[in-house]
């Protein structure tokens, strides 16, 4: 056995310090070392402060691992840059015979390893700025990286190769890590003096073109091979005039973003014939068959003659299925916003606007017509939907409305006596909050949570009766529609605002009345009494008189709006919130016409 | 995913399932196989739990005994991200199509793709024109929404939906419910077919006896809250008295 001294990875900066002892005579020399991951470079400084981790290339073994790397590690980008060649024989060759696609060899795996090797080498080489290229054998590699591709009995200088693979590289696979990443590492470092040492390279190429004459199997075709077994691959071919399109491995929906746009860009030259040989597919899905009958079809399109596609018989159904059926153009995509679908958008919308107001002003009409189609006729009044719809929009609401008048009295009263105490007027705060809620506050907030409560009810029953047919059930059955389901809730809540606004109003005054006993110290009676003096008859009246208007637009808008709704359940739910919408802007519109009313009649 | 031992012939295995509404129990300890590349229709009277069996299967209704395995796998234990990988093996065609309303027909095609694949638009647009031919909608119908279409065509959208994702199985309930003899004879066709370029296996919910006859390899009849599963000519000599009378039809209908 021959001993020949070269160089030994070791496996840690740390086991650098105890060679020289152990080994008397043996130079340790700290040079580059490639990583197994990127993960790998974030956590070396922290181990063995002092190393530093720089970015550079990393050289993947096929074009697949370009797409894998991303995903396992996120930030790092990958960069196609060129073709990739086994050997400079290949890339002789493909010069000569101006193949458009050489990719990487079946053993590509294998090469990379060794590129790697030979890499780390290489750069250990450049740094010491020797002149003599260290030289690494297969069995010194401490995992046996490179026994694959050379045999120790060769004796081959790696460190050629991998000036042959840096040179390679440069045109084609680069991996750095962007430059905005929140790593603290250098970014893109580029390889120093990498073009000193080639002077090398005609060594290298005659020693590639030993070893491919000595393994057959270097001689392979070459094909972009598949490195996980399910990724879809694929090669091209020019022969004879003839093109050919091999593909292989899963051609499924989750490969489609990949092929794809390079389906689409196929470029076939000048051949008038094609062929695709869809033998080695192990999985085909709708996708991926539409995507190969697809550029079939654009082919056969530009005038070339393209022979049946064959595929694996459990395939072929599918494959026939959408060759012969699906002859539609695409589904056309909507298209996308310019000016004058802007213009159409808010031409649309108003008359939208304006319809509605018709629509409503209509309802209206309707809605009186049967109103004293009904007075007249009281017997076609529906008293237990009445009822029912008045339990719903009163009584269910008074819990809400007590608690929230309760604490708008509160705020009032806080807020008045607060501004008041400056003129030592605090006891006007009574005043302000009887004329205040009395007037105003006690029926816009019965009024705004009715609408809320019943308004969006009334929409979203009627409109998901709408829905379910049961509107057009009612009016085959001879029922009429308005009668059966607009009258009971409109009336419900006109006789039942009223009440919630008197009830809403007593609970603002209790509450006003409590903070007024507790932080100003006015006592009930006192309370009382300012409260007297303050109010008229009228100020009560006004804010109970304006509440079976407010009922009626709640009640109109929300039954309209749920008549509105077509039958599909977003509808339902969009015009639901239109009627609450719709209805608090009209009670508040209405309110400010009454304030214009009242105070030009002096009220 | 957790692989269990499984027989990989069989699509769906149903092993003592036993389910109960408010109280009423709708099966009781039912076992039932669905071998792959097979059309299984089940048959029933209403209100018998043939639509529940289905909703069990699928997981939309937990099972108060019993195990239920699809494609290898057991229904009860499965959830999360394990749950998502199974339901896009399936496909299924509810009984009015179950569209979303607020889309058209080509969205609707392409939604489990948005949902579970990265496509581009384009191609997007390509495959859900490939669904609709395949499943014989007109062009056309691609921007139309679903409350425009007639009730046959939304069951094709519906179906064309559920084969989106290219299943490995395919759950129909009540296919030709609510369509005229020619459209369900048309639809009971295009399943056949498509069940064999597509290799799909198919279980059926149904009460067309022209769909049973046209379509299915094997019949499940859910009576007396226990299945008895068998072809149409050995139902046919069933003792049972609503197999006998249900297929009493059957023999009237086949023979001239």
């Amino acid at each position: 056995m021959v001993v020949e001294s070269g160089f030994v990875l070791l496996p840690s900066p740390n086991s650098a310090e105890p060679v020289p002892t152990a080994y008397p005579g043996v130079v340790v020399e700290i040079g580059w070392v490639l990583l197994p991951s990127p993960n790998a470079a974030a956590l070396l400084p922290m181990l063995y402060p002092g190393v530093v981790v720089e970015m550079g290339f990393v050289l993947l073994p096929s074009p697949s691992w370009a797409e894998l790397v991303p995903t396992l590690y996120p930030g790092v980008v990958v960069d196609i840059a060129g073709e990739l060649v086994p050997s400079p024989i290949w890339a002789d060759c493909a010069n000569a015979m101006a193949v458009p696609k050489v990719i990487a060899t079946a053993n590509a795996p294998a090469m990379f390893n060794a590129f790697m090797m030979s890499f780390s080498l290489l750069h250990s080489s450049v740094r010491q700025k020797s002149t003599e290229v260290p030289v690494a054998y297969g069995r010194h590699a401490p995992t046996g990286l490179l026994t694959g591709l050379f045999q120790p009995s060769q004796r081959l200088p790696v460190s050629l190769v991998g000036i042959d693979a840096v040179l390679w590289f440069r045109r084609m696979v680069r991996c750095r890590r962007s430059g905005r990443q929140r790593t603290g590492q250098r970014a893109f470092h580029p390889i120093p003096d990498v073009t000193k040492p080639r002077i090398f390279l005609q060594d290298a190429r005659s020693a590639w073109r030993q070893m491919a004459d000595n393994d057959a199997s270097a001689t392979e075709p070459l094909m972009d091979a598949p490195v996980l077994s399910n990724a879809a691959w694929y090669r091209t071919e020019h022969c004879d005039g003839t093109f050919r399109l091999i593909v292989g491995g899963a051609w499924v929906r989750g490969e489609a973003r990949r092929l794809d746009p390079i389906l689409r860009a196929l470029d076939i030259g000048a051949d008038k014939e094609a062929e695709f040989d869809c033998g080695a597919i192990e999985r085909l899905d709708t996708v991926g068959a539409w995507m190969l009958l697809r550029t079939k079809r654009s082919l056969e399109h530009r005038g070339v003659v393209v022979r049946p596609v064959h595929v694996d018989p459990k395939y072929r159904a599918l494959v026939h299925t959408i060759d012969h059926e699906c002859r539609a153009p695409p589904v056309a995509p909507p298209p996308s916003p310019t000016l004058v679908t802007t213009l159409e958008r808010i031409g649309r919308g108003c008359f939208h606007a304006v319809r509605q107001g018709y629509d409503l002003v209509g309802f209206f009409g309707l809605i009186v017509y049967e109103t004293v189609a009904t007075v007249l006729q009281p017997r076609r009044l529906r008293v237990a939907a009445l009822v029912h719809q008045m339990e719903e929009t009163g009584l269910n609401a008074m819990p809400i409305i007590g608690l929230l008048s309760f604490l708008i009295g509160v705020v009032f009263a806080y807020q008045g006596s607060d501004q008041l105490r400056r003129f030592g007027a605090d006891v006007f705060t009574v005043n302000l909050l009887g004329v205040g809620v009395l007037r105003e506050l006690g029926g816009l907030m019965a009024a705004i949570i009715a609408a809320g409560r019943s308004g969006s009810a009334f929409a979203a029953q009627i409109g998901t009766m709408k829905l379910s047919e049961e509107i057009d059930a009612i009016q085959v059955t001879g029922f009429n529609v308005v009668e059966v389901l607009v009258l009971p809730r409109l009336l419900g809540i006109m006789l039942t605002l009223p009440l919630l606004t008197f009830y809403s109003n007593m609970m603002g005054l209790i509450g006003g009345a409590a903070t007024c006993n507790l932080d100003l110290g006015i006592t009930i009676p006192a309370f009382l009494h300012q409260l007297q003096g303050a109010v008229t008859g009228w100020t009560f009246w006004v804010g109970v008189l304006k509440a079976p208007v407010f009922a009626f637009i709640i009640g109109l808008v929300g039954c309209h709006q749920g008549f509105q709704a077509e039958r599909n359940a977003s509808s339902v739910g969009r015009h639901t919130t239109q009627a609450v919408v719709e209805s608090i802007f009209l009670v508040i519109a209405a309110d400010a016409v009454f304030s214009v009313v009242f105070s030009k009649l002096g009220i | 995913m957790t692989a269990m031992p499984a027989d990989p012939d069989v699509a769906i295995r149903i092993q003592g399932l036993v389910t109960q509404i408010g109280g009423r129990t709708l099966h009781d300890h039912i076992d039932l196989d669905v071998v792959r590349g097979e059309i299984m229709a089940v048959v029933g009277g209403s209100g018998s739990g043939k639509s529940m069996l289905l909703r069990s299967i699928v997981g939309l209704q937990h099972p108060a005994g019993g195990h239920i395995e699809v494609l290898g796998h057991d229904m009860g234990t499965l959830s999360g991200d394990d749950l998502v990988d199974m339901e896009v093996r399936w496909g299924v065609l509810f009984q009015d199509g179950a569209l979303f309303g607020d889309q058209t027909v080509a969205e609707n095609v392409q939604t489990p793709l948005r949902e579970h694949a990265d496509l581009p638009q384009r191609l997007m647009d390509e495959i859900a024109s490939v669904r609709l031919s395949m499943v014989g909608l007109p062009p056309d119908a691609a921007g139309k929404y679903p409350a425009e279409l007639s009730g046959g065509m939304r069951k094709r959208a519906g179906l064309a939906r559920a084969l989106t994702l290219d299943p490995e199985l395919l759950f129909l309930d009540e296919p030709t419910a609510g369509l005229d003899p020619i459209s369900a004879s048309e639809f009971d066709v295009l399943v056949r077919e498509l069940q064999q370029s597509l290799r799909l296996t198919v279980f059926m919910v149904t009460h067309d006896l022209g769909t049973l006859r046209a379509t299915s390899d094997r019949i499940a009849v859910l009576v007396d809250r226990k299945l008895k599963v068998g072809t149409i000519a050995t139902l046919a000599q069933d003792p049972h008295p609503w197999i006998h009378e249900y297929f009493a039809g059957f023999r009237a209908m086949t023979q001239p």
